[in-house]
Order: structure tokens, then sequence, then C-alpha cells
């Protein structure tokens, strides 16, 4: 699959059984391993326990403020319907960060408070406004990752004969970009998954050297495209034929923010000012193609390679984690036009990633203020 | 007996033919053909599809081992060209770039080959996060093995 080679199963094995001993002997520490997950878990714990107390302190205060100013029958009905629409829940359990949706969330370590609190929060952009109607309820979530992603849903939600709730037609979301960057997970999916995708043949796949982010197209945030290629694609199909496509996003990239954005103590700027200060032993060229053109990259051999390599890792690791961020925070946007996220080993330092459905989802697709999509076909996956 | 032999030989015995096999398990027919002729690989939770649809253990279809060799194969780019003891070396560089906790996670996969609720079991975290781990490790030992190849 992808990019890969079928490496000689004995040379694999050398290779396994090359692991450092003191690595080995390490894994052992079966306690002392425990030990660091459960810090991890209290710290964060500890963290939002604290976010917790504040808003309890707040919502008390704001309750006997507005109890002694409206103290009147209305003003508290309404307080208890807001407090009702706008739950608020806390994820603090670091272990289901896992594959699985940002409202997966069914833990013992669930806490629930209510909106006035999460108003507060200095991320929190969309919260602020009241909820215009009984049916609109507005939420904020704090994700597996510890991330504040907000939405608004609007009326058409309807609720079917076993419960569950469903969306008719596309929904306006909001979600918020989540600045804090610990813990940040890949979040998926829709039902299928990426290999059946892969493997139905119903899905109809496009050309393979067109790639969403190679394109230098531009668009304004808050709209969404559908290229050229996978418009004529879909005058072929018909309403029911499912595309493979690479919604390319690079639109909602913001380089600057993306720079200074802190991951695990670091941002990109930084590390490569550090880059750029180790002195450069001379410069060589590359030469490849892509989408059939000859490109010729000239790069510099800088005389500490071993630290360069390092930076330039590391400076990698944070796009990778950034992109994953944006990423996360479309799930919902994605999840309420009827689209599940994927993305694949071989594409994660890019600003795209893959989806399917039938072309009204796409022709429909609606996305936040702050969001903007260009849709290509995906056939370069297949 | 290879994989592919293995699943075909089932399927005949379950008197299956491809395309049927491939409607049980919502796959192309193309794809079981594939797994068939050794061109791909079924993946470890198809593997247990496959085994409740012929009534055998699913080591019977593919050895777990196997598996967890291969989901490191994927992790290696075609342009890595390094002999086994650079990639040793890589390796160990790779492992010491990691926090201790993910180190262990993936050593106890790949190197004592544990399954996820032993290792969920050892380190008292859930299965769900151990899977997490696990995949974030391997994308980043992709990114490290492209970097090299660079």
């Amino acid at each position: 699959m992808g990019d890969v080679t079928v490496m000689n199963k004995n040379d694999l094995y050398n290779v396994i059984s090359g692991i450092d001993e003191n690595y080995l002997s390490r894994s052992e520490n079966f306690s002392d391993i425990s030990a660091e997950f459960r810090y991890e878990k209290s710290r964060r714990i500890v963290k939002i326990s604290s976010a917790c107390g504040c808003s309890v302190i707040i919502a008390l205060y704001l309750f006997l403020v507005g109890n002694s100013v409206f103290d009147n029958k209305f003003a508290s009905e309404n307080k208890t319907a807001a407090s009702r629409n706008t739950k608020t829940e806390i994820i603090s359990d670091l272990s289901s960060a896992s594959d699985s949706s940002i409202r997966n969330h069914k833990n013992e370590s669930d806490v629930y408070k209510n909106s006035e609190a999460s108003d507060m929060t200095e991320n929190d952009n969309y919260h602020k406004n009241a909820p215009t109607s009984e049916n609109d309820s507005k939420s904020s979530e704090i994700s597996d990752s510890g991330n504040i992603v907000n939405y608004e849903k609007t009326t058409d939600i309807q609720t079917d004969e076993t419960g569950d709730v469903y969306h008719i037609g596309p929904q306006k979301t909001h979600t918020d970009i989540p600045f804090d960057s610990d813990g940040i997970t890949l979040t998926d999916f829709s039902e299928a998954s990426l290999d059946e995708w892969l493997s139905n043949s119903s899905v109809v796949w496009g050309e393979k050297n067109i790639k969403g982010s190679n394109s230098n197209e531009q668009i304004a945030l808050g709209s969404t495209k559908i290229s050229d290629p996978l418009s004529n694609l879909m005058q072929i199909g018909n309403p029911d034929t499912i595309y493979a496509v690479t919604a390319d996003f690079s639109a909602c990239i913001n380089e600057d923010e993306m720079r200074n954005w802190e991951y695990n103590g670091n941002t990109i700027s930084e590390l490569e000012k550090t880059r750029s200060d180790i002195p450069l032993a001379g410069e060589n060229e590359i030469v490849y193609s892509d989408m059939n053109e000859q490109h010729t990259e000239r790069y510099p051999i800088p005389a500490d390679e071993e630290q360069y390599t390092e930076l330039t890792i590391r400076i990698n690791e944070i796009k990778y984690a950034y992109y994953q961020m944006k990423i996360q925070s479309f799930t919902e946007t994605f999840k309420n036009n009827g689209l599940g996220i994927y993305t694949s080993s071989w594409a994660t330092s890019e600003q795209y990633f893959y989806t399917f459905e039938n072309s009204s989802n796409f022709e429909n697709f609606l996305c936040s203020d702050y969001e903007a999509f260009i849709f290509y076909p995906a056939g370069e996956i297949k | 007996m290879l994989t592919g032999q293995k699943i075909a030989k089932l399927r005949i015995q379950a008197d299956l033919t491809q395309e049927q096999l491939a409607e049980k398990l919502y796959v192309s027919r193309e794809l079981v053909s594939k797994w068939e002729t050794d061109k791909r690989y079924p993946n470890y939770e198809t593997v247990l599809k496959l085994s409740k649809i012929f009534s055998v253990d699913s080591e019977e279809i593919i050895n777990k081992n196997d598996i967890l060799l291969s989901e490191l194969s994927d992790c290696i780019p075609n342009n890595y060209n390094n002999n086994t003891n650079s990639m040793i070396v890589d390796l160990n560089i790779f492992l010491s770039t990691l926090n201790e906790r993910d180190r262990s996670v993936f050593i106890r996969r790949y190197y004592f080959m544990d399954e996820i609720p032993t290792i969920s079991e050892e380190y008292n975290i859930k299965e769900s996060y151990v899977r997490t781990i696990l995949m974030r490790t391997r994308k980043k030992l992709i990114k490290f093995f492209k970097s090299l190849c660079l």
C-alpha cells in the first residue's frame, strides 16, 4: 500500500533484534512507565480541574448577581435553559484520545460544566453569542486532546425511532481553532475504513496526477470550490456515484500562525533560526520529477548534518502536528456535511486529506468563515 | 503455505467464490484476488473477520508476527537503501527521539510482540490509547525514514 517497500522478513527481524538492550530492559519497568502515564493524566486532570474550579466560581457569581438584579422567574428559567443547551463536556482522560472522533467521550473522567464557564475561555471565539431559539443549540467541548472545540447546530435536527439524533442536510458549523497543542491526535473517521474505500470498485477516482496541494490556487475563507477535473468527472457520473476526493485545505493555513505555533515547547520560526545559524559546508542540487515536470532544487550542505537533520525533523513534526490540529478542527464540519475525513500514512505532511461521497455533498458543502476547501479527484491514492 | 494460498484454500473449503467472500467483507472481488495472490495482505481487522467466516483461528490465516512485520515494513520508504546494520543504527536513533513511554509501548509491540491487551494491562492504560501511541509512533517512523532519504 502506498510508497513502501516490502522488506525481507529476516532482514526486518534482524533490524528489530538490534534494538538497544538498554531500551529493552527499560520497557520492562512496567510500574515506572505506568507511573509516567498516570503523571501525564493527572497533570491534565489538574489543569482541567483548575479551569472547572474557576468556572464554578464564576457561574456562582453570575447566578447570585443575576438573581439579585433580575429576581424574577423569567431570568431563572432562561438560565436553566441556557445551561441545558450548552453543556460543555470536558474530557480529561487521554486514553480515549485515539483514532475516533472528538465526540468519543464516554469514560469515568468526564466532567460536566455549564456554558457560563466556557464563555470565559480565551480561545472561545463563537461561544459568546447566545442561542436565538429553543431549537438552536450551541456547545463547546474540550476534546480528547485537550483542545476546545465549539460548534453550533441550527434547527434541522431530528431524532429517529431509536433515539439517535441525526441531521437533515448540511449544517453550518463553527469549529474553534484550538491553540493548546498538547496531545494532538489524529481524528477520523466515518464508518467505512480507508482500506474499504480503496477496495470499493464503485468509487470513481479520477486521474492519478492531480494533487490538491500542488495547485497554487487560493480561494477565500468561507468558500469551497470543486476543481475543474472533479467537476468534469461529476458531469459523467449519476447522482449516486461516489467520488474519491482530495480536500485541499491550504487556504486555511496561516503561515505566520503556523510558524509561531508552539508545540512541545518549540516554534518553527525559532527552530528555523537555529538551523540557519548552522554554518554551511557547501551546496548540492537534486533533480526530481513532479506532475510530469523536471525540477531542480538546490540545497545547502550543513557543516553539522546531524544537528541540521534533527532540527528539520523537529520542524516537520510541528508542521505535521499543526496540520493534524487543523484537520481535527474540520471533523465536525465534514461530519455535518455527511462526509468522513481520511488521512493516510503516505500523505501525513500535506495540506490535504481525503473524503468520499456523491456530488451533491460537495456541491452543497457548507463551511465556516475560517475554513476553505478545494476539492480535487483523489486518483493518486488508488 | 503462503497467506494467499491459505485464504484461497479456506474460501474453497467454505464453498465460497471470490465474489461471495468479497460481499461478506464489503470489499471488492479484486481485493480478495490480491490477497490470494499475495499481492496485498489483509489488515488485522479483516483477518479477524475472515477467521469468523471460515471458523478458524486467525493464526491459521496469517501469522501474527507477519502482521507486525508488515506494519513495520510499511514504514520504510522504497528509496531507503541502507543495509541492515545501518538500519539498526537508524532505528535506535529514532527510538532515542521518543519519550520513554512511547518507546516502551513500541518495543513491547514490535520487539516482544506483545498483544495490545497485554500492553494495556502491563502499563495500566486503555487499549485504545496503546493503539493511538502505536499509530503515532509508526507515523513518526515513516517521517524519520523519509527524512533520511532526502
